[in-house]
């Protein structure tokens, strides 16, 4: 069966194709599964046919339901992020000095993320820098090595040195390695230690020995080689212990993830669940599950756009009123998304702010009282959700006007995963200018400009027709009824929308905030924010191969109104998250 | 079931992006090609106060043909070993000023690029770049400073009056660095182990094994886990694989020439005349001769590679004044009596005074500046070639401002930094203004200094307040 990536360009392949004819790919040749059996006997719920064809812009494949394919498993090296609290808790109670941490390679995402593993090439610069961080890493391990409590270090004489020594290899190595050491690896890395120790003195050598350790791909890479033989190779304990904390927290497993691999408790689904809940309780999963928001909304490039405005048309607006809209947006995602009972619908038509005196009048609240950001309700009838904070309103749109367009490709392509075709690589995309002494306002101007050319219309049909339903919100992101046209009178915005060819969400609504719980109720959005933790969650791109777990998570999470706990959980009892596929020799 | 056409996406997707990060320019800037003469960088800093009179400093826009104004006549000698930066913002002060614009505050701001930890604590929220550089140094070593001596940070001062009552610009991660006011003490530090010869190597080549032999262990252990993944996953391990061995390579060839290069001259020797002094009378004549000697001997004697000096205040008597005079208290009283806006109108018997004041820091600094051109490298430049000594303040004028600082870098740093060259980032506006979009912020400087000794810095002191290394003083 030939494979493909699911949600990539699909869109834009049948758009540019077939002349924007909603046309999808059919269905697949499974469907219609009855509840079956995975990997360990667990008994996986029904899949329908519906629920493979929510999307009909790329319907799901799921060829034995009974049975689902694993998908790639490419080899991951942990991100910077990752890197950092890994030193961080592998040497703690010692600390690593912010001023030492190295400062490594800005990290280019791939399909939004930055662990995705197609993107982790390795360069010269990442090199030089891991090698110069693990220097302060041996030092200060070897300097404290009495703080580490490991059992005869360091040693009171000679002798005692390679009793230390076997006991760190029985430690702090496998903690670095996030299981314990094979004979071949313990062999190479008492050889290492021998014939430095035989040339320099004890501290001097498991410096060295330390520096070495976090140098190793058995450290930088997170190695699955899992343990049988078949179609599917069950990850070991320890492996799934790692997956599930670089997952929920960034960063390596603890002592008690450490105890359920070795015990053998995360070898069944149950187990791993209960591990689930306690991770994602603890306050680190708050960073690392934030981190995904951040990705998958592309938080970082429009937070830099909403800095950037023209202050003779927002007096006032600077670069401190931004800081506080975007703080507000973090916030924001963590309370909705992340926080108790957080989920998709949560986020997408909460109508919380969190607002501070600077940005009260753009959020259309008074200046609340305390300092710093506070939370607050925002008026229902003028915004809810997600795509109507500030910080997202301004960053999608220009230095003076908003656009309806770049609202309209961001909500098309991270919301609802039918990502706009780019457009031809010879047009100037630069929005223009009203002509002077125009009296149109922006979205006439748009209908206008798109209509008159063909090329334009077969993909702004859908893209407009999004993006006005915000035009009730200025580029900074403010509520407004009226908008200032270029012959200086003020004109009633028209916030009225449509969304034509996409599925389950497609009607004319009289508002944005119709538009909005429209988006919020869709099985197609559902499944378009499974797919991009699923993504995340396994750093590659989703195949064919993921029909079935894709097509189950979004049952859930359907029936879930949402929950992100419950999608977690959903995804890391999948075999995908335990198993692995055999590799290709 | 195929794996074939993904597999094969992915394999010329990854020898794709293999190809181009081959030809990323990394290694031009990396501190080891930089090394490779085997002499080694030095930052010097040389720091005053009470800013400059900035229509005595110097005249000129952005370009070669600048003229010295009256307050830097001493450095006339030395023009063409300068770059003056006229304009510099201290932006980071722009956030939070914590006592106005206080002595202290720019004191905690001016070498950190940092917002002020408190007013009762004159220090900056994150480390001075002398610290920044001596670390990075240490960092490059293997952990180990290259040097006896970590940085030197020797003060030209009256200890009972002036940074008792103001700060420091030396700053750590945790709290202010120590600073020697006894010359005698900096000279006992530098010479307890007797005097470098020039033959010894400053450099110890073991670091560069040592290093070696870690990447070769690490190397080891990536072959290992390769043989036992797949054919794709082997392919990223040993992309990975090749990367280390090329640093290997490199540090072999710096391991020989930096044995066979070092930092030990032919002018080190043990300094005389190197005064006691606990901060009484008598001080400003101890330290003005004793300072820069040490300098000159700790750098020719690859004693350290930082080393900083700091000039608070010269005693009054070596510009003249007399407190209590021309209806002053002190000298702080007397700069402070003067209105930049007024220039030449200002009570003359002030003026002349503060004249005097200000053109001494310059001939100290002409003096440090003779001193580096007279050590020989084995390349042929001087010491002077192959340092960034910075001129700095904690403000720019005697009214006060952190904006529009007129700070003087002579040296360039082993060729990294231009000279002979004046940037004129502001005009000749000396009260506070608004942001200037050409204007670098300090830490823009510092930072630019940092990567021109050595230290590879991306970035330095407040995020916000940071835009980048400055280009136009790059060579």
């Amino acid at each position: 069966m030939k494979r493909r990536r699911v949600f990539l360009s699909a869109f834009a392949l049948v758009c540019l194709g077939a002349g924007c004819s909603g046309t999808t790919t059919g269905p697949g040749p499974g469907g219609g599964g009855g509840g079956g059996k995975g990997g360990d006997d667990v008994v996986l719920p029904p899949i329908t046919r519906d629920s493979l064809k929510r999307n009909p812009a790329h319907e799901l494949k799921c060829d034995n339901p009974d049975d689902p394919s694993l998908g790639d498993t490419p080899l991951v090296r942990l991100t910077t992020p990752e890197y950092h609290n890994t030193i961080r808790d592998l040497i703690a109670p010692l600390e690593m000095p912010i001023a030492k941490r190295p400062t490594l390679p800005l990290e280019t995402p791939f399909e939004g993320f930055t662990n995705h593993a197609q993107g982790q090439t390795p360069s010269t610069e990442l090199v030089e820098s891991l090698e110069t961080g693990s220097q302060d890493v041996g030092a200060i391990v070897s300097a404290g090595l009495g703080k580490l409590e490991i059992v005869g270090c360091p040693p009171s004489g000679a002798s005692g040195e390679k009793a230390c020594f076997d006991a760190f290899v029985d430690t702090f190595a496998q903690r670095a390695f996030r299981r314990p050491l094979d004979g071949g690896e313990r062999e190479r890395l008492g050889a290492y230690y021998s014939s430095m120790r035989a040339t320099y003195d004890f501290n001097d050598t498991m410096r060295l020995v330390v520096n070495g350790i976090v140098q190793t791909p058995q450290f930088l890479y997170r190695v699955e080689y899992g343990d049988g033989s078949g179609s599917k190779i069950k990850l070991t304990g320890y492996e799934v212990a790692s997956r599930l904390s670089y997952l929920f927290w960034d960063s390596m497993p603890d002592a008690d993830l450490f105890a359920a691999a070795a015990d053998g408790v995360l070898d069944t689904p149950s187990g791993v669940e209960a591990q689930v809940l306690r991770l994602v309780k603890d306050t680190r999963s708050a960073s690392a599950l934030g981190q995904f928001g951040r990705e998958w909304l592309d938080i970082g490039r429009i937070e830099s756009f909403a800095e950037d405005k023209d202050v003779a048309v927002f007096p006032g607006f600077d670069k401190t009123v931004a800081a506080d809209m975007k703080a507000g947006l973090g916030m924001y995602i963590d309370e909705t998304l992340l926080g108790e009972g957080g989920g998709l619908k949560t986020l997408l038509t909460s109508n919380v702010g969190f607002v501070s005196a600077k940005t009260a009048a753009i959020y259309g609240v008074g200046a609340p009282a305390g300092a710093g950001l506070q939370r607050v309700e925002l008026n229902a009838a003028e915004r809810k959700g997600l795509a109507t904070q500030p910080a997202i309103l301004a960053g999608l749109a220009a230095r003076s006007e908003h656009s309806p367009i770049k609202r309209g490709v961001w909500m098309m392509s991270h919301i609802m995963c039918q990502p706009a075709p780019p457009p031809p690589v010879d047009l100037n995309t630069k929005e223009p200018a009203p002509a002077p002494g125009s009296n149109l306002t922006k979205r006439e101007r748009t209908v206008m400009e798109h209509e008159a050319v063909a090329l334009c219309k077969s993909c702004h049909v859908q893209i407009d027709g999004i993006g006005f339903g915000f035009e009730g919100y200025d580029a900074v992101g403010k509520y407004r009824t009226t908008e200032k046209v270029a012959d200086g009178s003020m004109k009633a915005v028209d916030t009225s929308a449509v969304i034509k060819e996409t599925g389950d969400m497609d009607g004319d609504y009289a508002s944005g905030i119709e538009m909005i719980d429209a988006i919020a109720r869709s099985e197609q959005v559902a499944q378009c924010f499974v797919e991009h933790f699923y993504r995340y969650a396994l750093s590659r791109s989703v195949v064919d191969e993921d029909g079935c777990n894709i097509a189950r998570i979004t049952d859930q999470t359907v029936a879930n109104q949402g929950d992100f706990a419950g999608m977690l959980n959903g995804l890391v009892k999948t075999d995908t998250f335990r198993y692995r596929t055999p590799f290709e020799r | 079931m195929s794996n074939t056409n993904a597999n094969r996406r992915r394999l010329l997707q990854s020898l794709g992006l293999t190809g181009a990060a081959y030809f990323l320019p990394t290694l031009r800037n990396t501190p080891i090609a930089r090394a490779q003469t085997g002499i080694p960088k030095r930052l010097v800093i040389f720091y005053t106060h009470h800013g400059v009179l900035p229509w005595q400093w110097a005249t000129g826009s952005t370009g070669t043909t600048f003229e010295l104004g009256p307050s830097l006549a001493p450095l006339a000698a030395h023009k063409m070993d300068l770059q003056l930066l006229s304009g510099v913002d201290q932006k980071a002060l722009d956030v939070s000023r914590r006592d106005g614009c206080g002595h202290a505050t720019g004191e905690s701001g001016s070498l950190t690029a940092q917002t002020q930890v408190n007013q009762a604590k004159a220090r900056g929220n994150g480390p001075s770049i002398d610290y920044h550089v001596s670390e990075g140094f240490k960092r490059l070593n293997g952990g180990k400073s290259p040097t006896l001596l970590d940085s030197v940070r020797s003060v030209m001062a009256d200890r009972m009056h002036n940074l008792s009552l103001w700060g420091q610009p030396y700053s750590s991660p945790t709290g202010n660095l120590p600073v020697e006011y006894n010359p005698q003490t900096t000279f006992t530090r530098m010479f307890a182990n007797g005097v470098p010869t020039g033959t010894k190597t400053t450099v110890d080549p073991i670091p560069f094994n040592k290093r070696r032999s870690v990447l070769d262990y690490a190397n080891g252990e990536f072959k290992s886990v390769a043989n036992r993944m797949g054919k794709y996953e082997s392919e990223r391990l040993t992309q990975h694989s090749d990367l280390i061995r090329d640093l290997e390579a490199k540090l072999a060839g710096m391991s020989v020439q930096m044995t066979n290069g070092g930092g030990v001259t032919a002018q080190c020797a043990r300094p005389n005349g190197i005064a006691a002094t606990s901060g009484s009378s008598g001080w400003w004549d101890a330290t003005s001769k004793s300072v820069p000697l040490l300098m000159q001997a700790a750098i020719a004697c690859d004693l350290t590679r930082v080393f900083c000096i700091q000039c608070q205040e010269p005693a009054p008597s070596a510009f003249g004044y007399t407190p209590g005079a021309v209806g002053t208290t002190d000298l702080h009283d007397l700069v402070h009596k003067l209105d930049v806006g007024m220039k030449e109108d200002n009570d003359k018997s002030r003026l002349d005074i503060a004249k005097v004041y200000y053109r001494k820091h310059a001939e100290v600094f002409a003096d440090l500046i003779q001193k580096l051109k007279d050590i020989k490298e084995a390349d042929g430049n001087s010491a002077l070639y192959h340092t960034a000594f910075l001129w700095a303040g904690e403000i720019a004028q005697p009214g006060h401002s952190y904006n529009n600082n007129k700070w003087i870098v002579a040296g360039r740093a082993g060729g990294y930094l231009k000279t002979g060259y004046l940037h004129a980032w502001q005009g000749d506006n000396v009260v506070w203004t608004a942001d200037k979009p050409a204007a670098p912020s300090n830490g823009d400087v510092l930072a630019t200094l940092a990567n021109a000794v050595g230290v590879p810095t991306t970035t330095f002191g407040l995020p916000s307040a940071f835009k980048g290394e400055v280009a136009a003083m790059k060579a």
